[in-house]
């Protein structure tokens, strides 16, 4: 909010003003509660992890204690949104001190496609980059640091293409990640079938009660 | 490597890193101590915020830093509180109770590094009470990003931790044999190196004997070079000691009386580092500062419109050191108006800097100086704005001169930060703002709110 203000009284008033919009000037959280009451509904309680917040014992992944042998990875990201990979040399990296292996599309046995629910999820690039940051390879070194310095030595070469930053212009080019599908009311052919194939399961055969619906609505005419 | 005494938790610790450990790096690597949280590595976030203080000053209350980008080695002769210090047994310090009774976290990352800055405020507050308003509680806390609890609830920690009954423990006050340094000049000239002198003599002569050495004191830009560029930086001078630098005086320079004259150490990295983008090298450039550069021979004066040559390139030889800032004081007729555009209100680097200095004669502009940062490769004066508007009186026309003069000028590059296009049109804003500003002078165009 950008405006035009008096300073005769001062950019201190404008702020004194918008004081308890801006802080908010209800009672304090931990007020709002009996605290006798703990554990009821309407009252509150604390984070079952608060304690360890506080005091820096709560553990995140970065902070487990790594095996004296265990080696570091560090990923080579793509630096442009959109082209073709042409050249990945990584002779440089291979030599980097610290570094123990480099892997790539090439080197993936199994699935390449990490996708867990559609394919198009690929684990590395092999030659179409679809986003600034997707991994082209990955460097195994002795440490992190290692690891991340040697990733810089890698000479790309890529035929960057124009990327796609705009949805409407997107849409019209018909740019989609998925197919499209529609989602319609109205009649449906076998309503009346499914609608007895519900009907007809005992309830005391069903997991989760059965949501039935309402009886097919006439047929039109 | 090389040595590091200091006391951690109360506790005396002696450590061997390379002179570019940071002190997150040297607590979560060296000393397996985890509590202090990596977040952006960078300085930004504030999750490694650890608190620091110099245990041979008894005035010296506890500072808040960031671990990611403080040399280990400035840890020298200091106690350094984490945020696993704070905890006595089971009993919670009160910025930490205030935080969990407030609900004051969520997915807990930040929260150490929130904690430490609270606790910080506490160990003032405990010393000299003073009134938390929210200014200051900005000032404590602006340094620390939350994105999923909120700020409503870190707010009343804040406020409500003062209540909590709290004894100092005994290892708080605790003190440090001296350390005897390694003399500088006895390390080989290629080996690695932290210096830490002490005056400016033996500065200038650490400075002579290792030339490819790189000066760090706040080390809030060379650290990136390390965190982010991963450049090695094995030899490094900490200026942070120097008596001479941490001293500021009023005198009489140039033969003209109300210089401020000092060095203010990290200040003085701000100029030196040349960023085209730094903070207070336009402003300096408006006020016309002079710089001092000191070798181990002697020291030259010099203007500081001289001393920017190109882009991170400055008039400092290899052997010198900035010793001293002349800044003159405003005359009573004369206005400074500053104006700095970024994206953020805190915690952001400009995409446009403006500085204007002037006063105002029966209506007409005198003595105008204007500098810009994120104009060019450099901070650099507007010289030929500055000439549109010398003696003119408080016109429209004058105005759009100057603006015309400012865009033939400067062709400044687009990055992130701004296109060319954004940079010019803003600085040409800059100008237009001076001149509402001069015309309704109990006006001013200002930003009210902000998004946290």
């Amino acid at each position: 909010m950008r405006t035009l203000t008096k300073l005769d009284t001062d950019s201190r008033r404008a702020r004194r003003e918008l004081h308890d919009q801006l802080q908010g000037s209800g009672p304090l959280a931990r007020h709002t509660v009996d605290s006798q009451s703990q554990r009821q509904a309407g009252s509150a309680s604390f984070h079952e992890s608060a304690q360890k917040h506080v005091t820096g014992k709560a553990a995140y992944i970065d902070d487990i204690k790594t095996p004296a042998d265990a080696l570091h990875v560090a990923l080579g990201l793509s630096p442009v949104a959109h082209g073709t990979l042409t050249k990945l040399d990584l002779e440089a990296v291979r030599q980097a001190p610290g570094v123990i292996d480099v892997i790539t599309f090439n080197d993936v046995p199994g699935h390449t496609d990490i996708g867990p629910v559609f394919p198009g999820d690929p684990i590395f690039v092999d030659q179409e980059i679809s986003y600034a940051g997707q991994c082209l390879f990955a460097v195994a070194a002795t440490t992190l640091q290692a690891a991340r310095r040697a990733v810089k030595l890698a000479k790309l070469e890529i035929d960057e293409q124009p990327a796609s930053l705009d949805p409407v212009a997107a849409t019209e080019r018909e740019e989609f990640v998925r197919p499209t599908h529609v989602q319609e009311r109205g009649w449906l052919e076998n309503w009346g079938s499914i609608w007895k194939a519900y009907a007809s399961v005992p309830p005391a055969q069903t997991r989760y009660p059965i949501h039935r619906p309402p009886p097919p609505p006439a047929a039109p005419t | 490597m090389a040595t590091i005494e200091f006391l951690l938790n109360g506790t005396p610790k002696q450590c061997d890193v390379p002179p570019d450990t940071s002190i997150l790096t040297l607590l979560r690597d060296h000393l397996g101590m985890t509590g202090t949280k990596e977040g952006c590595a960078s300085g930004d976030c504030g999750a490694c915020t650890v608190a620091i203080r110099n245990p041979s000053d008894v005035e010296a209350c506890f500072q808040s830093i960031n671990a990611c980008i403080t040399p280990a080695h400035q840890l020298n002769c200091r106690h350094l509180v984490t945020i696993e210090g704070l905890a006595q047994g089971n009993q919670l310090h009160p910025a930490q109770q205030a935080m969990v009774e407030c609900h004051g976290s969520q997915c807990g990352f930040c929260t150490p590094g929130i904690v430490m800055s609270l606790f910080t405020l506490h160990t003032t507050q405990q010393r000299c009470p003073t009134p938390l308003t929210p200014e200051r509680l900005e000032a404590v806390l602006g340094g620390n990003l939350c994105r999923c609890t909120g700020y409503r609830p870190i707010r009343d920690a804040a406020l409500s931790m003062q209540s909590l009954p709290w004894q100092a423990p005994q290892w708080f006050d605790a003190s440090l044999p001296a350390v005897s340094a390694p003399d500088p000049e006895r390390v080989e000239e290629n080996a690695s190196l932290f210096a830490q002198p002490t005056t400016q003599d033996e500065l200038t002569r650490v400075r002579r004997r290792y030339p490819n050495a790189r000066l760090v004191a706040g080390a809030t830009d060379l650290w990136l070079e390390n965190t982010q560029r991963l450049v090695e930086l094995d030899q490094l001078i900490d200026v942070s000691r120097v008596n001479e630098l941490r001293q500021i005086e009023e005198a009489t320079f140039q033969e003209q009386s109300g210089w401020w004259i000092g060095a203010g150490v990290t200040y003085t990295g701000n100029i030196v580092n040349a960023s085209p983008i730094g903070d207070t090298p336009p402003v300096l450039l408006a006020l016309d500062a002079w710089v001092e550069l000191a070798n181990a021979d002697g020291s030259r004066q010099i203007p500081l419109s001289t001393f920017f040559i190109d882009y991170k390139k400055t008039a400092l030889a290899a052997d010198e050191v900035i010793s001293r800032v002349f800044v003159p004081k405003l005359t009573d007729t004369a206005t400074l108006r500053v104006w700095k555009l970024s994206k953020r209100r805190e915690d952001d680097i400009s995409a446009v800097l403006g500085a204007f200095c002037y006063h105002l004669e029966a209506g007409v502009m005198r003595d105008v100086r204007i500098a810009f940062g994120g104009m060019a490769a450099t901070p650099k004066r507007a010289l030929a704005t500055e000439k549109a508007l010398e003696g003119q009186p408080l016109s429209k026309t004058s105005f759009q001169a100057a603006q015309q003069a400012l865009d033939d000028e400067f062709t400044p590059m687009s990055d992130v930060r701004g296109s060319q296009l954004y940079r010019q049109q803003a600085a040409r804003n800059l100008l237009e703002r001076l001149y509402l500003t001069l015309c309704a002078p109990n006006q001013e165009v200002m930003l009210h709110a902000y998004a946290h």
